[in-house]
Order: structure tokens, then C-alpha cells, then sequence
């Protein structure tokens, strides 16, 4: 290979590894960079900034855990994970005190072939904008300093920035009034800027809380070693006190939301997804700090209580009692001294929220979350509002050490009956999808998967309620659907996780954040198997770890062979596997 | 015999459900299996409305039988065995002139000489005359193709092979590239068929269908194929084999799926097949010389042209021509009326060295070789054609979310035709990245089973995970429901 560079070094250090490169037509991907190939390197650097990595490489994980730091994980099927570098993601980077050489000689020292030049031109340009602005405490005010003024210059003839910029101290610093803090930096990332937040928090009212040693059935407890790195991760360094923390499903995300906050000592505000969610989060509280349940309170639809630790949904913050009001329970951010603010979900915050959020920046802010990636591509919002990303830890990891259980997603085909295939093919298209989902002949399926699983805590998930109760009338196990009153929920949700009821039926109200950490054994019986974020929860119900046993989780998807249904489904498989779990196909007759 | 359409359905209950959806029970003609039946031409006229109602018909036009090709070349194989040994000799001599199964007779013997052996051959339906009325024995003759290939000519360079010089010219081409590249062009021609406009060039919103087909970015914003070199280069070769042809009402392009014989086997194979299309008919049988000779020069040598020269004459004067006896005399062949020319040295010089003079240019534009004076030595491509290293190929990756990731040099151009079909490409980058899809699966189909498909994903792949395999399968399952078949012929 040497031999072969030097010999048409009249054409420039070219890589001769691709015949297509030197053709006289084609420009070379990696211009003025000698191709090498190292073939036990696990990293591809596209030119376009994506990142394959070869699982098979003997230097996989270690190249993995160095790619967290800077790198975005799009998705992780079988042999080659897709990683993407951004603007967010190298700015997490830099927040993270990580520099353009170090994040270049990582690629570097892990790639296959040679980094294309363009990429690290743009990781420095990229993460040179970070902290080329920076917000100070000014006395009453804030200060938005530039080392180079021509970037100050920029940023003052914005249109973006019109109205947010106060008087022009010096040609590095321009004061700004602390209301625009939060907008401020909104605005600037979205214009490519992201500023350093300096200014620090305002502490919050003083609470004395810590955890307890033991649960309240006399069982040793303490955090697990990845969950004390995500706390410290959060609570400790220069800026700390915002910022999010990604976990997997299944992780503890709650447990290291309530860690932080006693570590904090400080009033405490925890928004959650809904109801079931805020009821868990308070018996996580209680069960695992020494706060009793006068220090915790419910602000919900139930109760108005704003005590020490205060625990609130979205959908009550952003409620309105007509269309055009203001949300009417906003007041609740300046009701008390808040020293910490938990977002619980954050991939999930409502955009009314965020605008609120904006004028919180003088209060710590943790946000918890299994994902960065939003459905609307608000992403850089909950880097300016909330902060960057302080931990994030690859679910792979945690099930080897395992802290989540080992999933297994099996697709079963089930035909139509004569009958039923008679009425399909002539049936409107609309009604197609319907008439696939209710096949009669999942019924026996389920009986034969139920016998298969006999023991284990099984839930049964679907989309149409007819079909749930149906399903729970036949099988005489309890149903849980949106009509089903807040304590009944928590009623039967009790008996579940006791393992009174071995098998429990949920509609979608189950996708968010219900803790059944019993659950192994899942049967998705129908659903629009379209969304990511459906799918992943719903998975997600099955994946706590299971001490003791062998940890193996099972994810059923019943879905109607040769129907839409299975086209549908598709979309799901490919969700799936990209998450990195192993699928497999199964034909059953009903 | 007579040609019909036959309608073939996975399991005999379709035909119910068939029925039920149009009015299929008048065109169905007599039954050939319980899942096979002949039916009448109307029957296409059906074909959208079944598909809209989720029942599409795959299209297939009848192929000869794997098991029928390999029954009639193990016949061939026999009966070359048994030929007598000169007549034998001049069949060689013709598969080594032939190109495309297509042989001048005058190039290939003597027509005095070996009328015997032709008349046998002919007489043995080895060969075909396909210019009736010309010179006995001297026109254009057709071989079976079935024939199993002559023996490989053996070349000792030894005597020519000298150190590299550092006055080489550069590649101006990449003949590997563009193999790659009119492979990666035929596969997205495959799937989209472009028309052709009136000025000449490809329809816009077509050439954008090919640009996001192939990954090709600006293609696909601008729609401009003939403004990009590359696959205008691509596009022009293509056609320069003959292998796209322009339906000439609608003005499509389609691929004759003939190019996968040129393009078959390994990156070598490809190369080489290209090259013997792109050197004139009567020049590319000195090729295999010339491959032979950079074979023996290897990574770090080049050839002295004037030893190099001399040797193949020393060795195989017949190279070119056979020479024809007449009088006495060994001559050049030629034509009635024409003064023969003595086959000797002088001849060699004014004939042959500058033919060979002539493919080294062309084999030199092509990027396979650099010339100095007196002086050529192979390029990369060179080394790859004349196969000078045994390097294995980097593996290709198969993703379970239905992914192929393909480093460079790790496949042959064959292979990316295949694989092209399968799918789109994403990106053509660092390495080339591809997504696998339903349509270009059922397009695949047609004309291969989905065996095949797994099968060259296998052959590359460091692993393919069963989850591809399943939904390759089942894809395939339920594009196969129903079938009609072309063109199949039935004995009354």
C-alpha cells in the first residue's frame, strides 16, 4: 500500500483504497487525506457526519462509550449501530468540557478509514461556537460577553435577537435584562449560537431529606453504581444544576430524579406525564427518602396541595379554561420557592411549557428521559431551557450487567378464517386495518401464549376497547382502559405488581409510565404500530429486571397474516430492530 | 407448441378468492396443476384492479430451466471430448477469436486448410454460418452457447518484465469505477425505466427517480443526468454494450438483464469481459496476452514492449491470424481478389506490432495500464484485471433493519448490480450504504427467485440476521401469490 501511495504522489496524497476515487470523474470523498484501513477499528465516518460502528470489532465497546460523549445514537440493529454527530450533540460535548482535538483523535484512533476533512473542519467550527457566548451575573442584571467582538456584532444585528438585547456595555458585552435569560438562549441556539449559562440558581427554600437504607419491606436498597454517576453527573461540576439525564427504560430515571433532588436538599417541583405516573413518582419518594407523605403533595386534578416536594402533571399545568386563556395553573412555578424543577419525560414537554420554562432559568433543572430525540425536533429547546445532556449510559450495557431485562420481540402471524379473508378482500380499504386488527382468531393465540407464559405476569396490550374486553371477559382476567376511574387503576395496578392477578389487560392508557415492574411477558394485540415512541413504551412496560430469574423478557405482537395489519407492521419491526432487539417471526394458526 | 400466459397461485383456495374480486372465471383456460392454469390474453386488464385490491400479480416471462442448461453443456462438454483432435483445434481457435459467440471465420482457421473441421463443426450444430452467400467457410459464424470455454493459452513474459520507471503516465480512467458505476446505473434503470426525451436526454423527473434510486443527491435535486460526468459516463457505457434499449413509442429506456453476463463472476472476470467489448472485434484476442504478461510483472514491475513483443511472436504468432496455406506459402488471410501478404517477420512488424501497439493505447485509456516509452506497467485497475493480488475482499454488512453497508473493494461489479436491485442506495460515501425494499424485491422477482437474493447476501455478508432472511421470505411469499407467466410453451 505504501509502495503504491508514493507512487502516484504526483496526484496528491490520495487513498487508493477505492478503484472509484481516483477516477478523474469522481472527486475523492476524502480529499488530501491518505486512506488507511485498519480493519479491527469499529467506526465508518461518513462525510455526511453519520457514524457507523461494527459491533464485531474487538475495540466496539470501548469506541461505543467513547462515542456517548459526542455522538448521537440513531439507532442499533445487528452488527452496525448508526451514530450521527450534530450541533446538539457536540455542544453537549463542549458542555461537557469535551474539546474539537479530543472528539477528533477519538474518530481518529477508532476509525477503519481515515476521517473525511470536511468533518473535522466542521467539529471544530462546530464546537468553537460554544462558549464563544456566555451569560454572567451582572448585579441585577446579566451580561452577555463575546472574547470576539465580531460574534457579539453577529449577534446584536439578528432579527431574532431584536428585542431581548439591552444596552452595549463594551464591543465584548451587552447587559441583559434576567427575564431574557431563557429566551435569550432559545433564541441564539436556534440561529446556531449556543450561549454558556454562567449566571448559577437561585437556591430554593432549605429541605432536609435523605434517603432511606432499606425499603419499607425491611429490604437492603442503595443506588446502583450507574445511577450514582448520573446523580453526581448532574449535582456536581462547574455549571451543574441543569441539564438532562438519559436513561433506557426500566433504568430507575425516577430513582435518580428523587437522588438528585435530596441531594440538592432543596423545595422541589416534579412535572409528570399524567396521573399514574405522579402516583408512582410519590411512592418512589416515599419509599425510598425519608419524607413523609405531609412533605409530598399532589397537585392534580384530585388535589391542590403545594407542599415541600410538590408533584404536578402536564396536562394540569397546560390546562385552560377556554381556548384562548392562559394556562391556569402556571402560578404554581411561583407559588414557592422552588430550588429544583424535575421534567419528567422531557422528550415529552408540552410547547407551553417550554415557554414557561423560559422564565425558570434562575432555578435548577433536571430533566429525565429514555430519549433526546423529540417527535417535533425541539431538541436544541430542551438543551437552551432545560441544559445539556449530563449522563447518558447505552441500554446494551445495562442489560449485560443486568440491570434491565434481556427483551425478545416475536411477531405472530396469525391467518384470517375463510370467513373473515371473504369479508377482508372485499371490504374498503379503511375498514381493512380494523377488520385485521379484531381477527377472531388471535383469541386462541393469546390462550396458547397465556398456557406457554403460564405463571408469569403477563400484560395484554391493545388499541380497541371492544376487543380488550372481550379479550378480559373470555380469559376473565381484569381490564384496565380510559374509562376505568383513577383508584380502580391503582387498584388493580396493586394486585398486578403483588402478582394477585397474573395477567392484566391495558388500552394505550398503559403506554406512559406505569410501573409494573413485574411484568415479563407482553402481547400486543393490536395497536397502529406507526409510533416509535408507542412502541418503545410499550416494550418498555416489560423491561424492569427481574431478580432472581433469568431475566429474559418476552414481547408479543399478534398481527393478521397478509392483511394491512402486517404492513403496519413492518414499520414496527423496523423500529425495533434498529432499538437493537432481537425479532424474530412466528406463524400460528388461531 | 404454442406460446401462452399461465396464472399460478400459491395454494388452490386463491383461485375462490381470485374469482371473487373480478371477474376472472371467463378468461380461465384449461388446467395444467391444481395451482396452474393457462389463461386468456383479457386477463391483463385485470392485473390493476387486482392489485388495488391488495392482490397484485407478479410478472414473469418463461426461463429456460436451470437443469436444461447444465443437461445441454454437460452434452457439449462430451461431445467437444470426442472430436478429433485437429477439428478440436479449430473450434478452440474459434471460441478464442469469438466475441459474443460471434467468430469470422478467416480470423479464426484457414478456409482451405480446415474446411473439413468447419464442415464438421457446422455438421455438429457447434457452430452456425450467420452470413449465408459468403466465402465458404470465411464469414461470420455463431457458436453454441452452451460450449464449455477453450483451454487457457499459456504466456511466459518473463524476458520482458523490468523495474517500474518513473515516466509512466497516469490513469485518466478507472475501468473498475465505471463498472461499478454503470452496474450501480443498470440497477436504478431496472427499477425506474426513464424515457428519453425528444432533445435526447433523460426526462427530468425521471432522472431525479434515478438520482434518489442511486443516492446520487444533486441527481435527484437537479434531474440533470447528462450534467453529471459520472453517470453520464456510466449511461453512455451502458449503452456502448448494448445492454439499454429505448422502446420507441414511449420512449423508455429498458436493461437487458444480457449485462449480467458481462458483468458475472469476479471484479477480474467483469474487467475483462468489459475490455474484449471495448477493443475492436479484430484486436481483443491478443488481450488475455497482455493480462498475462502485467500477471507476471506483478505489484512492483512493468513489461519492455519491444521483449514483450518478440516473445508473443516467439510463442504465438498466430495471435491474431491464422495463417492460410496457399501454394506452398504460409499468407495473411484475405480476401478474394486481394494480393496475399507473406506471413513472416516483416509482416509481424507492419501488422501485428501495431494491432498489439493499438490495444495497448485503448487497454491504457481505459486506466488498466501506464505507458512510457517502449515501457507499460498495470495501474490498480491493471493489477485487479490481471488479478496480481490475492486480497480478500473486506466483508459487506447486513443490517436486522434491513441495511447493506458495502466498504470499498468489497464487492465485484456483479454483486452490486445484485445488490443495487434489491433496493436503493442512502449514500455513496466512505462506504456505500443501501436499504433493502419491498418493490425493488417484487422488480427482483421477476426474473430471480428470493433464494437468490439471500444467497448473494450470504455469499458476502459476514452474517445475514434472520430477521432479514424472514422478511426477505415473506416478502417474497406475498408477491408470489399469484403469478402469470409469459410466454410459456405448451406441446398440444
Amino acid at each position: 500500500m505504501e509502495r503504491s501511495v508514493s507512487r502516484h504522489s504526483n496526484r496528491g496524497a490520495f487513498a487508493p483504497m477505492s478503484p472509484r476515487w481516483y477516477s478523474p470523474l469522481v472527486p475523492s470523498p476524502l480529499p488530501g487525506r491518505r486512506l488507511q484501513y485498519v480493519p479491527d477499528n469499529p467506526l465508518i465516518i461518513q462525510s455526511d457526519r453519520t457514524i457507523l460502528v461494527e459491533t464485531g470489532s474487538p475495540h466496539f465497546e470501548e469506541a461505543r462509550d467513547a462515542l456517548l460523549a459526542f455522538g448521537e445514537l440513531i439507532k442499533s440493529p445487528e452488527y452496525i449501530h448508526t451514530w450521527r454527530l450534530t450541533p446538539l450533540s457536540l455542544w453537549n460535548a463542549a458542555a461537557a468540557e469535551h474539546s474539537p482535538d479530543e472528539v477528533v483523535e477519538t474518530l481518529e484512533r477508532f476509525a477503519k478509514y481515515p476521517v473525511p476533512t470536511t468533518v473535522i473542519d466542521w467539529i471544530g467550527e462546530t464546537m468553537g461556537r460554544y462558549g464563544s457566548l456566555r451569560l454572567v451575573a451582572d448585579g441585577e442584571y446579566l451580561r452577555l460577553e463575546a472574547d470576539d467582538p465580531t460574534v457579539l456584532s453577529e449577534v446584536e444585528h439578528l432579527a431574532e435577537t431584536e428585542d431581548l438585547l439591552g444596552e452595549h456595555l463594551t464591543d465584548h458585552a451587552v447587559r441583559i435584562h434576567p427575564r431574557r435569560r431563557g429566551v435569550l438562549k432559545q433564541a441564539l441556539i436556534a440561529c446556531g449560537h449556543p450561549v454558556q449559562d454562567l449566571v448559577g440558581y437561585e437556591d430554593g427554600d432549605a429541605l432536609q431529606m435523605s434517603m432511606r437504607d432499606t425499603l419499607p419491606d425491611g429490604s437492603p436498597w442503595s443506588l446502583r453504581p450507574y445511577q450514582y454517576e448520573a446523580v453526581d453527573a448532574f449535582t456536581s461540576g462547574p455549571d451543574a444544576g441543569s441539564g438532562v439525564i438519559v436513561l433506557p427504560c426500566g433504568a430507575g430515571k425516577t430513582v435518580v430524579g428523587v437522588a438528585s433532588m435530596v441531594r440538592l436538599g432543596m423545595r422541589t417541583l416534579i412535572m409528570c406525564t399524567g396521573h399514574t405516573a405522579l402516583q408512582q413518582w410519590k411512592r418512589e419518594i416515599l419509599r425510598r427518602t425519608r419524607l413523609t407523605e405531609d412533605q409530598v403533595g399532589e397537585f392534580s386534578g384530585q388535589k391542590r396541595e403545594i407542599k415541600a416536594v410538590t408533584l404536578t402533571t402536564y396536562q394540569l399545568l397546560t390546562w385552560r379554561p377556554e381556548k384562548h386563556a392562559a394556562p391556569a395553573h402556571f402560578g404554581l412555578f411561583h407559588e414557592a420557592n422552588w430550588g429544583l424543577i424535575i421534567y419528567d419525560e422531557v422528550h415529552l414537554l408540552p410547547a407551553p411549557i417550554f415557554r414557561e420554562a423560559a422564565y425558570l432559568q434562575a432555578r435548577r433543572r433536571l430533566g429525565l428521559t429514555a430519549t433526546l430525540v423529540r417527535e417535533d425536533g425541539r431538541e436544541a429547546d430542551v438543551f437552551a431551557l432545560v441544559g445539556p445532556k449530563r449522563y447518558d449510559l447505552p441500554w446494551k450495557k445495562l442489560e449485560q450487567q443486568g440491570w434491565i431485562a434481556t427483551a425478545q420481540c416475536v411477531e405472530v402471524r396469525v391467518p384470517l378464517s375463510d370467513q373473515d379473508r371473504q369479508i377482508y378482500v372485499q371490504s374498503a380499504k379503511k375498514d381493512k386495518f380494523v377488520i385485521a386488527s379484531k381477527n377472531v382468531r388471535k383469541l386462541a393465540v393469546i390462550d396458547k401464549l397465556l398456557q406457554r407464559h403460564e405463571g408469569a405476569s403477563i400484560l395484554i396490550l391493545g388499541s380497541y376497547i371492544d376487543q380488550l374486553e372481550w379479550v378480559a371477559r373470555r380469559f376473565k382476567v381484569p381490564v384496565v382502559t380510559g374509562k376505568t376511574s383513577a383508584a380502580d387503576r391503582d387498584r388493580l395496578f396493586g394486585r398486578f405488581r403483588s402478582g394477585e392477578d397474573k395477567v392484566l389487560v391495558l388500552s394505550k392508557v398503559g403506554n406512559f409510565a406505569v410501573d409494573l415492574p413485574n411484568a415479563t411477558v407482553a402481547l400486543q394485540i393490536s395497536g397502529t404500530f406507526g409510533s416509535r415512541q408507542e412502541e418503545a413504551q410499550r416494550l418498555g412496560r416489560v423491561l424492569r429486571a427481574q431478580e432472581g430469574e433469568s431475566n429474559q423478557a418476552m414481547f408479543y405482537t399478534l398481527v393478521s397474516a397478509d392483511t394491512r395489519e402486517q404492513d403496519f407492521a413492518e414499520k414496527r419491526q423496523m423500529f425495533l430492530v434498529e432499538q437493537g432487539y432481537p425479532y424474530r417471526i412466528e406463524r400460528m394458526e388461531g | 407448441m404454442r406460446s401462452v400466459s399461465v396464472l399460478q397461485v400459491a395454494e388452490p383456495r386463491l383461485w375462490d378468492e381470485l374469482c371473487a374480486m373480478v371477474d376472472l372465471a371467463p378468461l380461465l383456460g384449461p388446467e395444467l396443476s391444481p395451482t396452474q392454469r393457462v389463461v386468456a390474453p383479457g386477463v391483463d386488464e385485470l392485473l390493476p384492479s387486482l392489485k388495488n385490491r391488495g392482490l397484485p400479480v407478479l410478472e414473469r416471462m418463461a426461463t429456460r430451466d436451470v437443469a436444461q442448461v447444465q443437461a445441454s453443456q454437460a452434452d457439449l462438454r462430451a461431445q467437444v471430448d470426442a472430436l478429433p483432435p485437429h477439428v478440436r483445434k479449430v473450434l478452440h481457435s474459434a471460441q478464442q477469436h469469438a466475441l459474443d459467440g460471434l467468430v469470422l471465420g478467416m480470423h479464426a482457421w484457414d478456409p482451405s486448410e480446415d474446411a473439413g473441421a468447419v464442415r464438421h463443426l457446422h455438421g455438429a450444430g457447434l457452430i452456425r454460418q450467420q452470413t449465408p452467400g459468403a466465402e465458404p467457410y470465411a464469414g461470420l459464424y455463431s457458436l453454441h452457447e452452451d460450449l464449455p470455454p477453450p483451454p487457457e493459452v499459456a504466456y511466459d513474459f518473463d524476458e520482458a518484465v523490468m523495474e517500474v520507471t518513473d515516466d509512466l503516465s497516469q490513469p485518466e480512467n478507472s475501468t473498475v469505477s465505471l463498472l461499478h458505476d454503470l452496474a450501480a446505473l443498470a440497477a436504478a434503470l431496472h427499477q425506474v425505466s426513464p424515457r428519453r426525451t425528444h432533445a435526447g436526454t433523460l426526462n427530468k423527473g425521471d432522472a431525479r427517480k434515478l438520482g434518489r434510486s442511486l443516492g446520487a443527491t444533486e441527481l435527484t435535486r437537479d434531474g440533470n443526468l447528462e450534467g453529471h460526468p459520472r453517470w453520464k459516463q456510466a449511461l453512455d457505457a451502458l449503452q456502448a454494450l448494448g445492454a439499454v434499449s429505448m422502446e420507441p413509442l414511449s420512449r423508455e429506456l429498458f436493461l437487458d438483464l444480457g449485462l449480467e453476463r458481462t458483468l458475472a463472476g469476479s471484479t477480474a472476470e467483469a474487467v475483462d469481459r468489459f475490455v474484449h467489448r471495448l477493443v475492436e472485434r479484430d484486436l481483443h484476442v491478443v488481450l488475455p496476452a497482455i493480462r498475462a504478461a502485467l500477471k507476471q510483472a506483478g505489484r512492483d514491475g512493468a513489461l519492455d514492449e519491444v521483449i514483450f513483443l518478440d516473445e508473443l511472436r516467439l510463442q504465438h504468432r498466430d495471435v491474431f491470424f491464422p495463417p492460410w496455406q496457399r501454394q506452398g506459402l504460409k499468407v495473411y488471410p484475405h480476401l478474394p481478389g486481394e494480393q496475399p501478404r507473406p506471413y513472416d517477420e516483416n509482416g509481424w512488424d507492419k501488422m501485428e506490432t501495431r494491432m498489439v501497439e493499438a490495444v495497448l493505447r485503448r487497454v491504457a485509456r481505459l486506466g488498466l495500464i501506464r505507458r512510457a516509452p517502449g515501457v507499460f506497467a498495470a495501474t490498480e485497475d491493471g493489477m485487479i484485471w490481471a488479478q496480481v493480488d490475492d486480497v480478500k475482499a473486506p466483508p459487506v454488512w447486513v443490517t436486522s433493519d434491513l441495511e447493506i453497508i458495502v466498504p470499498p473493494r468489497s464487492v465485484t461489479p456483479w454483486d452490486r448490480f445484485q445488490l443495487e436491485r434489491l433496493g436503493r442506495c442512502i449514500t455513496r460515501d466512505v462506504v456505500d450504504h443501501y436499504q433493502i425494499q419491498q418493490e425493488a424485491l417484487v422488480k427482483w422477482l421477476q426474473t430471480h427467485e428470493v433464494d437468490e437474493a439471500i444467497g448473494i447476501l450470504r455469499k458476502r455478508a459476514a452474517g445475514v440476521p434472520l430477521t432479514v432472511v424472514e422478511t426477505l421470505t415473506e416478502w417474497a411469499r406475498s408477491a408470489t401469490r399469484v403469478i402469470l407467466v409469459r410466454g410459456v410453451l405448451l406441446t398440444d
